[in-house]
C-alpha cells in the first residue's frame, strides 16, 4: 500500500511540475508583452556545453535544451508535452521489449522445472524427484540472478552519475561564495549540500548493495525446503526501506533546506492542484505531502531557463525509473503467471526479483529529489548571497 | 493395449514364481528377472518417445543442453537403480538392494555438482559486482 502511494506520489510530482507550476503561465504572459523579442537576448547564451552533455545522457533523443527553453518561453505547451509523451513511451516500449525476451526465458524455465519434477515423481523412493527439483532451482537461481543484476547496474549508474554531478558542482559552488564574501551565510548551504552528497553517496553504495544482498538470500532461501531465512529476509528488507527513508527524511528535516522551502510551501499550500490532489482518497495525504515538497523545490527554480533544467532532469531519469518500474511489474506478473503450476519456492524466487527491482525504483527516485532539491539550494544560494 | 500386455505378464510371472518357490525358489527368482527385464524393454520405449519430445523443449530453455542431458540423465539412473534394487530385495538380498540405491544417489549427487558449482559462480560474480 506505501508502495502504491510513492509511486502515485512520483508521477504526481512529475506531473504537477510539468503543466501545475503557475509560473510558466505568467513567465509566458510577460514575456509576451514585455520582451517580444527574447530570441536574441537567448542567442547572447551560450549553450554548447550542456547541450554536449546532454547528448552524451541522451544520446537516442532530439531535444535540444535550447529547444526546449524555446518552447517554454513561447507558451507552445502543446509540442513540448507532445515531445515529452514521445520520449516517455519510446523509453517504455523499448525496455518492454526488451524484458519480455528474459521473462519469456524465466517462464518456460520454471515450466519446464515443474513438469520435470512431476515426471521425476513416477519413482517414488528414489529421491530423483527432490535432485531434479534443486538442478532445475538453481538454474533458474543463476539466470534470475542475471537477470537482477542488469537492473542493479541501471540503478547504480544513474545514482553515480548524479553523485558525480553533485561533486563536481560542489567545489566550484564553494569558490563562488568564497569571493562572494557572505561566508556566515553560505556555510548553512555548502553543509545542506554536503549533507545531500553524502546520501546521494549512502543510497549508490550502501543500500543497492545492500539490496543486491537482500534479493540474494531471498532466492537461496528457496534452495531449503523449510523456512531457514525468513526472518533475516524480512529483517533486511524492512532495514533497508527504513534506512532509504531515514536518508531522505535528514536531508530534506535539515533546518537551513526546511528554511528555504517552507517559505514557497506556504505559497503553494492553497494552490488548488495540490488541494484537488490531496482530496483523492486513499493517497491524497501522501500525493500532498510530496506535491508540497516537490513544487516548493521546483519554485526556487523559477526562470524558463531554470524550468528546462528540471525539464532535462526529469528527461535523463526517467528512462531509469521507467526501465526499473517494468522489470519490477514485468516480474511480479511473471510470478503470478507461475503460482498456480510451480512450487511455491520457485515463484518466490521470480517474485524477490521483482520486489528487489521496485526497491531499486524507489531509492533512485529518492536519489532524483535529493538531486532536485541539491539544484534547488544551489540556486537559492545564488540568489542569496550573489 | 500394451498396459494390458504389461500387467498380464508381470502377474503370470508373479504367480508362476510363486508356484516354482515351492519347487525349486532360485527358478522363481530368475523368472521374476527375466520378466523384470522383459516390462523394463516396454518402459525404455515408452521413455523414449517422452525424451524426444523433452530434447525438442531443450531448444527453446535459456539453459546449457548439457544441464537438460544431466537432468535425463538422472532420470535413467533412477530407473536402473530402482529395477535392480527391488529385483535383489525380491531375491531377499536386501542388503545388496542398500549398497545398489546409495551408489544410485552418489552418483546423482555427483552429476549434480556441476550445476552446483554454475550457482556458486554466479552468486560470487554478483557479490563481487555489488561489493
Amino acid at each position: 500500500m506505501r508502495t502504491k502511494r510513492y509511486f502515485a506520489g512520483i508521477i504526481c510530482w512529475l506531473l504537477l511540475l510539468l503543466f501545475g507550476n503557475p509560473q510558466i503561465g505568467l513567465a509566458t504572459e510577460y514575456v509576451s508583452q514585455e520582451l517580444p523579442d527574447w530570441q536574441e537576448e537567448l542567442d547572447e547564451y551560450d549553450f554548447t556545453q550542456l547541450e554536449k552533455v546532454i547528448r552524451e545522457l541522451l544520446p537516442d533523443d532530439g531535444l535540444t535544451f535550447r529547444q526546449i527553453t524555446e518552447q517554454l518561453l513561447a507558451g507552445d505547451m502543446t509540442a513540448f508535452c507532445q515531445e515529452m509523451g514521445e520520449y516517455a513511451k519510446q523509453i517504455l516500449w523499448g525496455q518492454m521489449v526488451q524484458g519480455r525476451q528474459t521473462a519469456w526465458q524465466v517462464l518456460l524455465l520454471a515450466v519446464a522445472g515443474a513438469v520435470f519434477t512431476n515426471l521425476a515423481r513416477a519413482f517414488p523412493d528414489s529421491g530423483v524427484s527432490q535432485s531434479g527439483f534443486y538442478v532445475m532451482y538453481m538454474l533458474l537461481a543463476v539466470l534470475l540472478l542475471s537477470i537482477f543484476s542488469s537492473a542493479v547496474v541501471i540503478a547504480v549508474e544513474a545514482l553515480t552519475a548524479m553523485g558525480r554531478l553533485m561533486s563536481a558542482f560542489l567545489p566550484v559552488f564553494f569558490l563562488i561564495v568564497a569571493v562572494q564574501g557572505q561566508l556566515t551565510a553560505a556555510a548553512m548551504y555548502e553543509c545542506s549540500l554536503l549533507l545531500l552528497r553524502g546520501i546521494q553517496w549512502l543510497y549508490c553504495r550502501v543500500i543497492t548493495s545492500g539490496i543486491r544482498i537482500w534479493v540474494l538470500l531471498r532466492i537461496i532461501e528457496g534452495i531449503f525446503a523449510e523456512d531457514m531465512l525468513t526472518h533475516l529476509t524480512e529483517m533486511l528488507g524492512k532495514g533497508l526501506k527504513m534506512l532509504a527513508k531515514t536518508g531522505f527524511g535528514a536531508a530534506v528535516g535539515f533546518q537551513t533546506i526546511q528554511s528555504l522551502l517552507l517559505p514557497y510551501l506556504d505559497v503553494v499550500k492553497g494552490g488548488m492542484l495540490v488541494r484537488m490532489a490531496g482530496a483523492i482518497p486513499g493517497v491524497g495525504n501522501s500525493i500532498r505531502s510530496v506535491a508540497q515538497m516537490a513544487l516548493g523545490t521546483a519554485a526556487l527554480i523559477r526562470n524558463s531557463i531554470g524550468m528546462a533544467g528540471v525539464v532535462v532532469l526529469v528527461a535523463v531519469s526517467a528512462g531509469p525509473l521507467i526501465q526499473l518500474c517494468v522489470m519490477g511489474i514485468l516480474y511480479h506478473g511473471l510470478a503470478a503467471l507461475l503460482q498456480p503450476v510451480s512450487d511455491k519456492r520457485v515463484v518466490g524466487a521470480v517474485a524477490a526479483v521483482g520486489d528487489g527491482c521496485l526497491l531499486l525504483m524507489k531509492v533512485y527516485g529518492l536519489g532524483v529529489l535529493l538531486l532536485g532539491i541539491f539544484i534547488g539550494i544551489a540556486c537559492a544560494c545564488f540568489g542569496q548571497v550573489g | 493395449m500394451e498396459v494390458m500386455t504389461v500387467g498380464i505378464l508381470g502377474i503370470a510371472a508373479v504367480l508362476l514364481a510363486t508356484q516354482l518357490k515351492s519347487v525349486r525358489s532360485e527358478y522363481g527368482t530368475y523368472l521374476i528377472l527375466a520378466a523384470g527385464i522383459l516390462i523394463a524393454f516396454y518402459t525404455v520405449s515408452r521413455w523414449g518417445t517422452v525424451l524426444q519430445m523433452l530434447k525438442q523443449c531443450t531448444e527453446w530453455l535459456p539453459v546449457d543442453r548439457v544441464y537438460v542431458s544431466t537432468l535425463l540423465k538422472m532420470i535413467g539412473i533412477a530407473y536402473t537403480i530402482q529395477l535392480c534394487a527391488g529385483l535383489c530385495k525380491d531375491a531377499g538380498y536386501s542388503a545388496i538392494a542398500g549398497q545398489i540405491e546409495t551408489f544410485g544417489k552418489l552418483t546423482i549427487l555427483s552429476l549434480s555438482l556441476p550445476v552446483v558449482l554454475a550457482l556458486l559462480d554466479t552468486v560470487h560474480v554478483f557479490l563481487q559486482e555489488g561489493l
